[in-house]
């Protein structure tokens, strides 16, 4: 206690004498301070905030983060009736005249001429001759059996 | 997000926003400070970064120097300086006494003198002393982008109630690149006070560990094998499931052979054994939907009810059949019908287990106007039923096939663009509408279950144009969307595609970029899909890239992308790569599948880090039964983290869970697995888990926001900062704790 009190009588009698330092040194205590995160402490009780059982328990509400405010673009024209959407039976790109259902050649085979496009049907590995199950949509040799592009197999 | 910001900076005072001189400031201040015992304000031994912590150093109006008052929406509330401090004599208060909407926010000032300046790569302890009257407050984080000024970043961890003050603290996400400053505060969205004192931002890098890689070009490129058995039936679907298991559909398997004899099959495959196991499928699931439900169980939907008939010039029609499947009992178990057939539907589900789904054609071949939505009823037999017309918002409108519907954080949906088959034709774009004038939108279904009220669609534009192709037509058929990681970042890529209407015309290299926490979203270009080589061993074109493309989403928040083909069914591209969402860019040259996939092709997450790929059934009606694994870099680069202690398997939101790691980790993140076909797994999602570390145990923060993840199962890794993951524990999320 002495030994607290002869630091103290110390520092203020430093403070009397050189008042210009004491300043510097509070000022630059204080710059610490700010700049590194240290703070000064309080006496006197722990700080509290009133907290009923009901909030203690509460779970937190969702949190939706407000971006976009309200919807502001163009608006889509709905349609608001029950129509069913006309579909090709192409839709799935391929040419179902030609072989069954899950052979899929283009409906439009990449070539210049019927034959060229036997090749390439052979060239991507379909089993030829391909059996027309519809129509010779793309005019592609056919044999009398109805097969396309015997002679390429 | 810079909306939210601007937002969040609406009431802050003019003089607040103009730079100053903060030296001038404090030193002023400090003349009259009192000398007093200088007490630590954290509990790290680093720096602190916060400029005035303690909020002891007031200006004008009586605010601390270097915060500011943010906020927005509809609140009764007050913000100032109260003398409840933790420690000194001065402490934040926000007190919010009415709320219909929005938020406040004491936070620090986003200036060059008051703003935590930090590294990209480096990571920050966050740390706050608070008194919290309120669930609902929550440590909001900013960034500042060199480029593009400040952003949001990220809400962490909410804070719980307390009457007395307590520590909170959180790790922020490695600090990308182009980030120069952070800025942080407690955000309080409930009515209630929130007192905070004693911040501290430090420096918290955990430095890879050097492990040197010696596995040669896995080092960089990883490594495919493919497994020296086949699929026991044509995987054109497929789910993991919570039991680490793979279940694989076919169906008819697009072979009308077995569909004529009503051969329908499916099989469970158990990664860890190698083994399968064909199960009784009771209906043609080919090209059907299917999604979990938060339970764990598949639902599946639709399906094939027929194929085309060339004769009479008939379409593939669809089932109107649905059905659960349990990963325990593997069997299927039939619920009730939709309200129409659906071949090609897709399936999102929603914050609260239900499920909606759009799409596809009906039972006579036509374009599918019917939205259905499953009602989640756990405990019942079936898990809930398909409501009847009558109960939902329905618009009528079509999707085509496949359309890939995002859950948005808002509950909105994201129409991505992307789909299956020809032309996009949707409330958004049809026929000859130009890429970049429509072809997406955001649809909200606040109002689906109440029949006659208003749920307004929105078109986003800015789909690119293909170069070079023909002029006006979509190009997002059978191309790839995601949300990018995390789901907190709210963005999305939609990668590749093509147009099978136009066999000549090869599929794209573009993708597109979209930030769904803008204002006004739209998609921007992305970077261009690296160029693959065919089967001919030549390089692509300039503006070629791939169609049936596949993304997945991996632990260390990359996407992997693999897989696909030039054109409709031919021409495999074998090209992968990596996407990096913090850089924008590829990294190029990654190994690749030595077995082609294009059409009916999948990739997709394991719980082990490794990603599994199936299928490729090509023009010839042939079907590619091999399964390849690539092992990612990541898995060659030292020891896995593992999750050795996990406080509880059963996670609720708004909650902290604890785990315990064998070593340091950057990240902690939620995968939800795969349910994917045809490029098309809305569901897919990365969300991140903001940690507070200490030593080797970590809390992890679970967001309160369902729209954000989804209930149900979800892979949790941890990753190190070698990029390392662990191998995947488990967890189901939900809106109540429950012990299964």
């Amino acid at each position: 206690m002495n030994t607290m009190r002869t630091m103290t009588t110390t520092v203020l009698a430093g403070i009397k004498r050189h008042p210009g330092r004491a300043l510097a040194v509070c000022a630059a205590l204080a710059g610490i301070s700010v700049f590194t995160g240290q703070t000064v402490a309080s006496a006197g009780p722990e700080a509290t905030l009133a907290v009923s059982q009901a909030q203690l328990h509460a779970r937190p509400a969702p949190l939706v983060m407000n971006f976009d405010g309200s919807l502001t673009g163009a608006r889509a024209k709905t349609s608001k009736y029950n129509r069913p959407i006309p579909e090709s039976w192409n839709m799935d790109g391929c040419d179902h005249d030609y072989g069954q259902p899950d052979v899929c050649v283009p409906w439009q085979i990449p070539a210049s001429s019927p034959q060229a496009a036997c090749a390439w049907l052979k060239a991507n590995a379909f089993y030829l001759p391909l059996k027309v199950y519809g129509t010779n949509r793309q005019h592609l040799p056919e044999n009398a059996e109805g097969y396309v592009c015997a002679g390429a197999s | 997000m810079k909306n939210r910001l601007s937002q969040l900076r609406g009431h802050l005072p003019r003089k607040w926003r103009e730079q100053r001189s903060l030296r001038l400031a404090a030193g002023a201040v400090t003349l009259v400070l009192p000398i007093v015992v200088v007490a630590s304000t954290s509990a790290s031994a680093g720096v602190n970064l916060v400029v005035n912590p303690g909020v002891e150093q007031t200006g004008p109006g009586n605010f601390p120097l270097c915060w500011g008052k943010y906020g927005y929406g509809n609140n009764t509330y007050s913000m100032g300086v109260t003398t409840r401090a933790h420690t000194g004599s001065k402490a934040l208060q926000v007190t919010i006494s009415k709320l219909t909407s929005g938020a406040r926010v004491a936070q620090m000032l986003e200036n060059t003198s008051c703003s935590p300046w930090v590294t990209p790569g480096h990571q920050y302890d966050l740390g706050v002393w608070y008194l919290s009257s309120t669930p609902d407050a929550v440590i909001s984080l900013y960034r500042h982008d060199v480029k593009k000024g400040w952003q949001f970043w990220m809400d962490l961890n909410t804070l719980p109630v307390s009457g007395t003050y307590r520590y909170a603290s959180v790790r922020t996400p490695v600090v990308p690149p182009n980030t120069d400053q952070i800025s942080w505060g407690v955000t309080v969205y409930g009515k209630g006070t929130v007192i905070t004192d004693d911040y501290s931002t430090v420096d918290a890098t955990v430095k890879a560990s050097g492990a040197a890689c010696t596995a040669g070009a896995a080092c960089t490129k990883g490594v495919w094998q493919v497994l020296p058995f086949p699929s026991p039936v044509r995987a054109i679907h497929a789910v993991l499931m919570y039991t680490g298991n793979v279940l694989l559909v076919a169906g008819s398997g697009n072979d009308p052979t077995d569909f004529a004899a009503g051969t329908f099959e499916s099989a469970v495959y158990n990664p860890n054994k190698g083994t399968f196991q064909v199960i009784p499928t009771p209906d043609d699931f080919f090209c059907a939907g299917h999604v979990q439900l938060p339970d764990g169980k598949v639902l599946v939907l639709g399906g094939n009810l027929a194929y085309p008939d060339a004769a009479d010039k008939e379409n593939y029609e669809g089932l109107n059949t649905s059905y659960i499947f349990n990963p325990i009992t593997n069997r299927y178990q039939r619920v009730n019908n939709l309200n129409g057939g659906h071949w090609y539907p897709s399936a999102t589900e929603l914050a609260n287990g239900d499920v909606i789904a759009y799409g596809g054609l009906t039972a006579t071949g036509t374009g599918s106007v019917t939205t259905e939505y499953f009602k989640y009823e756990p405990g019942t037999t079936t898990d809930g039923e398909w409501l009847p017309l009558s109960q939902i918002n329905e618009s009528f409108d079509g999707f085509g096939l496949y359309p890939d519907m995002i859950l948005m954080q808002n509950g909105e949906l994201f129409y991505t663009g992307s789909h299956v088959f020809g032309e996009n034709e949707t409330p958004f774009g049809t026929t000859g509408t130009k890429r970049g004038q429509g072809g997406a939108g955001i649809l909200n279904i606040n109002n689906i279950l109440d029949p006659g009220a208003a749920d307004p669609m929105i078109t986003v534009t800015g789909l690119q144009d293909t170069p070079g192709g023909p002029p006006g037509t979509d190009e997002t058929d059978q191309s790839m969307a995601i949300l990018l990681p995390p789901a907190q970042s709210q963005k999305v890529m939609l990668m590749g595609g093509g147009n099978i209407l136009y066999t000549n015309h090869p599929a794209t290299r573009l993708t597109d970029l979209i930030d769904l926490a803008t204002a006004n979203p739209h998609y921007v270009p992305g970077p261009l899909i690296p160029r693959g080589t065919l089967s001919n061993g030549k390089l692509e074109g300039v503006n070629e890239g791939k169609m049936y493309v596949s993304m997945v989403i991996l632990p260390n928040g990359q996407v992997f992308e693999t897989g696909g083909g030039l054109i409709d069914r031919e021409d495999p591209v074998y090209e992968a790569a990596m996407y990096n969402p913090a850089t924008n860019k590829f990294s190029t040259a990654m190994a690749t599948d030595p077995v082609p996939r294009t059409y009916h092709s999948s990739a997709f997450l394991l719980p082990d880090g490794r990603v599994m790929a199936i299928g490729n059934n090509p023009g010839n009606g042939s079907f590619d039964m091999r399964i390849s694994i690539y092992s990612p870099p990541y898995l060659f680069h030292g020891p896995r983290p593992q999750v050795s202690n996990l406080s509880s398997q059963y996670w609720t939101y708004g909650s902290e869970q604890h785990i315990t790691v064998n070593q340091q980790i950057t990240s902690a993140e939620l995968i939800r697995p795969a349910a994917v076909t045809h490029s098309s797994d809305p569901n897919q999602r990365y969300v991140a888990l903001p940690m507070s570390v200490s030593g080797n145990r970590i809390g992890l923060s679970v967001t309160t926001n369902p729209d954000l993840a989804p209930p149900g199962w979800y892979m949790l890794f941890v990753t190190n900062a070698n990029g390392v993951p662990s191998v995947a524990k488990w967890v189901h999320l939900n809106n109540v704790a429950a012990n299964q």
